[in-house]
């Protein structure tokens, strides 16, 4: 291409600064969400992978057994009797460091070596430190740098045992360091005293071929069985993968509005320099270098909006990766996140991700470019003109991909990239028909506006139709934003409201006791024995629940079981779905069936009357399940086994939580403090909440998950702004002369203003009446097809007025905003400057 | 054996679709211009003068008709070669100058060369002679927007030119300049196109600008005639 050509555009964007820079800004933003949330998963993903090569290493088996681990004397057969050397006992918890949770493994040093990087390669003396020093631990070195200790110092640490102290002999550095982070290791007598496990083990980690394996399984005790350690680190991966995809799919959408954008920015520059490529056609530019110089004013633009964008998603990521991790571990497992990579492949991806959304959303302007005639100059209203009669062609195009779309969304399926395949398609089918439907409300609506407003009302109406090249595409990129703003809207709500009901329909007692758990959101610590018998003492005391949450091991990987001895009400707390087993109350008390919650029911394929095998303490038992119930406790999935028949079965008799039923509901604050000051002296503390208390913090959890989710929709308002402010400064400039007319004709710079407010708070009118539709699309998607086919969770979706009301105000707003400007300059027009340049 | 003319329009007809109607523009039009010949077609506003000159000059195709130039068969060219056709052997001056605003005078100049592969710095160079030659090489440098009407039309004549095209169609040349820039621009035209050995075809509705010409052809109603001293505008 000639380099004169490359100048000419060159400047081109130079000489109009502020279009340049909005749409290197909007590629920038788009393509900065992106690389925000991958950075983010990427970092959980790599920190769960690091975790777990810690907690593993070179395990290639592990001998388990029920929730509460197994005799240590298992090791000691299985080390001297079976002659198995390559294995190492391992107990595990979980602790509090100043208000952090830390995984605290207990390993024996001498046994170590062969398994574990880091832990095997210890100095002597910190080894003989770890086995000699009461209450002595390693700690990672970024752990340690982050709570500002050295070896010698001591930490306070709340554990199983209660509140201890211990003292850091060492750290665990090295190429392994990042691997650490999080976890205390100590030697596995200590890790038993700390986590309340004397004599216990979690499980013992091996070493071993096929055949040790085979020969190994048929001699264990009854109730352990050797696992491939492989499975249980694949089964955790997995469980938060709908969670990682759910935020890519948030990242994309900020990029589309982006690409949007771009398609604005270069379509402007394209009708504005009409009548030079016109000239330049004369001169014997052809079409291909023509399209081509588009393409490529396009891509140094999407180069420099990426570059940009690559640095804001490292600063933005390194914020959303504490959301990302607060989120997992609030609902899945506890992990630490404090190493913070950029890879290349990462950046790499968004440079690519960039460039290809710019090059896709130039394409149709650099084909404009091309199929311009060397007739040179036209006038613009026969491009309008010619635009008009295009805008029922998109639309019918739009409406195509928008039944296609509808079509896979309605299709029965349970693949997740899908869905969001339809929910792309659904969005852009709608914002193609958007300039149709523009103009359709301008036209109805320029009644209204004259009798409003006069003719300025009339000539804000008819700027937007006249000039609907580029307002129509504007409108679409804020009305995309605005929906999706609605539709996420939508989809919290319901789900906020669903699980409010859920849990006062599930939390049938007044009060509650449980363990007090190293972490908030869990109960699988174990109440001090005898605590049922302590309540049932107290007056006014109808009746008692009890529940034991665990992790119990099925052939198909770890899955939460709650053990219940249900209290007087306590079956109603179930809200079941579909077919019911006949007896089912009964049956489940005979631990002939269990009830499964519906993401167990989704994850696993099956409903009531399939069966389910758990690995009990007598080895692998079948189960029947009676009835799926709805559960937003978890989205792992959860089965529900009688209390009795738990106890009996995984000869576990400790009790997590027991629910407390008052004679007299209105004596609850008196009854929690009686039951706060009766169980003071047990030796190990544990919560008394009352049923509002554990409602109040479940919905705030609730609430921190979605704070990322309001972080990205903000972002993608943020895009669509900045179209918005694109367009409308596109426009000012290029009526710079109708507005220098109406200046002359006597306008005052007020009533300029005035015009310009109208004209822009009407395309934002547009773009949120037109999110309205759209939004409520998407909300049934997210809820009835995403949801259900990331969690699967079911929910009842609510149509809040409130969200609908703030998604109009925010368009409106965002756009009367982003026109401020441009209709302040509109006002400032020097006629006669403006009339001259012409 | 007499010489075949540069350039020959025969039986050339357009009409334009307006809705439902049909308006003819041109009929039966056939024309003439050889080598070094600068001839003029003159007719008033509306009667078609620019679109023939578009038919001309390989920028639109006639609905009948055929147009050759120096040898070459418009109608025989696809899209692309008659792109290529303009680029090498046509040269365009109009009203209202069409230069590039965001290349300098200069630049504007020197374009029609590299875009025939002359390199960046020959072109540079010829483009700041030919300014230098017409009297606007201080204003090399300059943006058009910052140049006066008469120095935009200069530039954009020895843009027309620089590259020495068998013929230069020039559409109203003189329109947007006063009366003294006007007919210095014409001199400057005819200068350099006898200069170059091309033949010229300027469209006015001016006759005092027919008058400069070798020969004067009229447009009216859709036909090309000879003026010869029927002349009454």
């Amino acid at each position: 291409m000639s380099s004169l050509l490359a100048t000419a555009g060159l400047r081109f964007l130079r000489r109009h600064p502020w279009q340049t820079w909005l749409t290197v800004l909007g590629v920038a933003l788009g393509v900065g969400v992106v690389i925000a949330v991958d950075l983010a998963n990427d970092s959980a993903r790599r920190a769960f992978a690091l975790s777990m090569e810690s907690l593993t290493g070179r395990t290639t088996h592990q001998v388990v057994g029920p929730p509460d681990g197994f005799d240590e004397s298992v090791y000691r057969a299985l080390r001297v009797d079976e002659g198995i050397r390559p294995s190492a006992p391992v107990v595990e918890g979980l602790v509090r460091v100043r208000g952090a949770t830390y995984h605290l493994l207990g390993v024996d040093p001498f046994a170590e070596r062969p398994f574990r990087d880091g832990t095997g390669d210890l100095p002597q003396g910190d080894f003989r430190r770890l086995l000699v020093e009461p209450g002595a631990v390693l700690l990672g070195e970024p752990s340690a740098r982050q709570l500002g200790v050295a070896p010698g110092d001591t930490l306070a640490i709340e554990a199983a045992a209660g509140h201890r102290r211990v003292t850091v002999v060492g750290l665990l550095g090295g190429a392994q360091a990042a691997a650490f982070e999080g976890i205390l290791v100590a030697d596995i007598a200590t890790a038993q005293e700390l986590l309340n496990r004397i004599g216990r083990l979690d499980r013992i980690d091996l070493i071993a071929d096929a055949a040790t394996v085979a020969a190994l399984t048929t001699r264990l005790p009854a109730g352990l069985r050797v696992e491939p350690a492989e499975q249980r680190q694949a089964a955790l991966a997995q469980m938060t993968e709908a969670f990682h995809v759910n935020l890519q799919a948030m990242g994309l959408l900020a990029l589309l509005v982006g690409a949007l954008l771009v398609y604005n920015t270069m379509t402007f520059a394209v009708l504005r320099r009409r009548p030079v490529l016109g000239t330049l056609r004369l001169l014997g530019v052809t079409r291909g270098e023509l399209f081509g110089r588009v393409l490529v004013e396009s891509l140094l633009l999407g180069l420099v909006g990426s570059l940009l964008g690559l640095a804001l998603g490292v600063a933005v990521g390194s914020g959303l990766v504490r959301l990302v991790t607060r989120t997992i571990n609030d609902l899945y497992f506890v992990l630490t996140v404090t190493t913070f990579q950029v890879s290349p492949a990462l950046l790499a991806k968004g440079l690519l991700l960039g460039l290809g959304s710019t090059a896709l959303a130039a394409a149709g302007p650099a084909l404009e470019a091309a199929g311009i005639e060397p007739q040179a100059a036209r006038r613009r209203s026969t491009l309008e003109r010619r635009h008009h009669r295009r805008v029922p062609w998109l639309a019918g195009a739009g409406a195509l991909l928008f039944v296609i779309g509808g079509a896979l969304a309605l299709a029965p399926g349970r693949s997740l990239p899908l869905a969001f395949t339809a929910l792309f398609l659904l969005i852009l089918g709608f914002s193609l028909a958007v300039p149709l439907l523009v103009l359709g409300l301008s036209r109805v609506l320029l009644p209204l506006a004259a009798r409003l407003f006069g003719n300025v009302g009339r000539l804000a109406l008819r700027a937007i139709d006249a000039g609907l090249s580029r307002t129509g595409v504007a409108v679409a990129a804020l009305c995309v934003a605005v929906a999706a703003t609605v539709g996420v809207g939508i989809m919290v709500e319901s789900f906020r409201d669903t699980v409010a009901r859920w849990l006062g329909q599930t939390l049938r007692a007044d009060l509650y006791v449980s363990a007090a758990g190293t972490v908030s959101s869990r109960t699988d610590g174990v109440l001090p024995a005898g605590v049922p018998d302590r309540l049932r003492t107290l007056p006014g005391i109808r009746g008692l629940s009890q529940g034991r949450s665990v992790q119990a091991d099925s052939p198909a990987g770890p899955v939460v079981l709650l053990a219940l001895r249900l209290g007087p009400d306590s079956h109603r707390g179930f809200d079941l779905k579909g077919r019911i087993a006949d007896d089912l109350w009964a049956g489940f008390g005979a631990g002939e069936l269990v009830l499964a919650s519906e993401p167990y029911a989704w994850r696993h394929r099956v409903g009531t009357g399939d069966s389910v095998t758990l690995h009990t303490a007598e080895g692998p038992r079948p189960f029947r399940i009676g009835a799926v119930f709805r559960d937003y406790g978890t989205d792992r999935g959860m089965l529900v086994i009688d209390g009795g028949v738990y106890a009996r079965l995984w000869r576990d008799p400790g009790i997590s939580t027991v629910g407390v039923f008052l004679d007299d509901a209105t004596k609850l604050e008196q009854t929690l403090a009686t039951v706060r000051d009766h169980l003071a002296d047990l030796g190990q503390p544990v919560l008394v909440r009352a049923n509002r208390t554990i409602r109040e913090q479940s919905l705030a959890i609730f609430d921190r998950t979605f704070a990322i989710t309001g972080v990205l929709r903000l972002l993608a308002i943020g895009v669509a702004f900045i179209g918005v402010l694109s367009a409308l400064l596109a426009l000012q400039l290029e009526r710079a002369r109708d507005h220098a007319v109406l200046r002359a004709l006597g306008v005052t710079p007020a009533q300029m203003v005035g015009l310009g407010v109208l004209e822009t708070g009407s395309m934002g009118l547009f773009a949120g009446l037109l999110a309205l539709p759209l939004g409520w699309i998407l909300a049934e998607l997210l809820i009835h097809v995403v949801n259900l086919r990331s969690f699967g969770w079911s929910m009842d979706s609510l149509l809040p007025p409130g969200v609908l009301a703030d998604a109009v105000l925010l368009a409106v707003g965002a756009a009367v905003l982003a026109g401020a400007y441009p209709a302040v300059r509109m006002a400032r027009v020097q006629p006669a400057a403006a009339l001259r340049d012409e | 054996m007499p010489t075949p003319p540069l350039l020959e329009a025969r039986d050339l007809a357009l009409a334009y679709r307006e809705g439902s109607r049909v308006r003819p523009v041109l009929r039966d039009v056939a024309l003439r211009i050889d080598a070094g010949e600068c001839v003029a077609l003159l007719g008033r506003s509306g009667c078609g003068k620019s679109t023939l000159l578009n038919l001309l000059g390989a920028i639109d195709r006639p609905d009948a008709g055929s147009v050759t130039v120096d040898g070459v068969a418009l109608g025989s060219l696809t899209e692309r070669e008659r792109t290529l056709f303009r680029r090498r052997h046509l040269g365009f001056v109009y009203q209202a100058f069409n230069l590039i605003p965001t290349l300098t005078a200069v630049e504007n100049v020197a374009l029609p060369l590299e875009l025939n592969g002359v390199t960046a710095g020959e072109a540079r160079r010829q483009a700041s002679d030919l300014l230098d030659t017409i009297g606007i090489g201080a204003r090399a440098d300059a943006f058009p927007d910052e140049l006066s009407g008469g120095e935009q039309q200069r530039v954009a004549v020895a843009r027309a030119l620089v590259h020495r095209p068998r013929l230069v169609l020039a559409d109203e040349p003189t329109g947007n300049l006063d009366a003294e820039t006007g007919p210095q621009v014409l001199d400057l035209l005819r200068g350099l196109a006898a200069g170059s050995g091309g033949a010229q075809l300027i469209v006015t509705h001016s006759l005092a600008v027919a008058r400069t010409a070798d020969r004067i052809l009229t447009l009216e109603d859709g036909l090309v005639r000879e003026a010869g001293d029927r002349l009454a505008w």
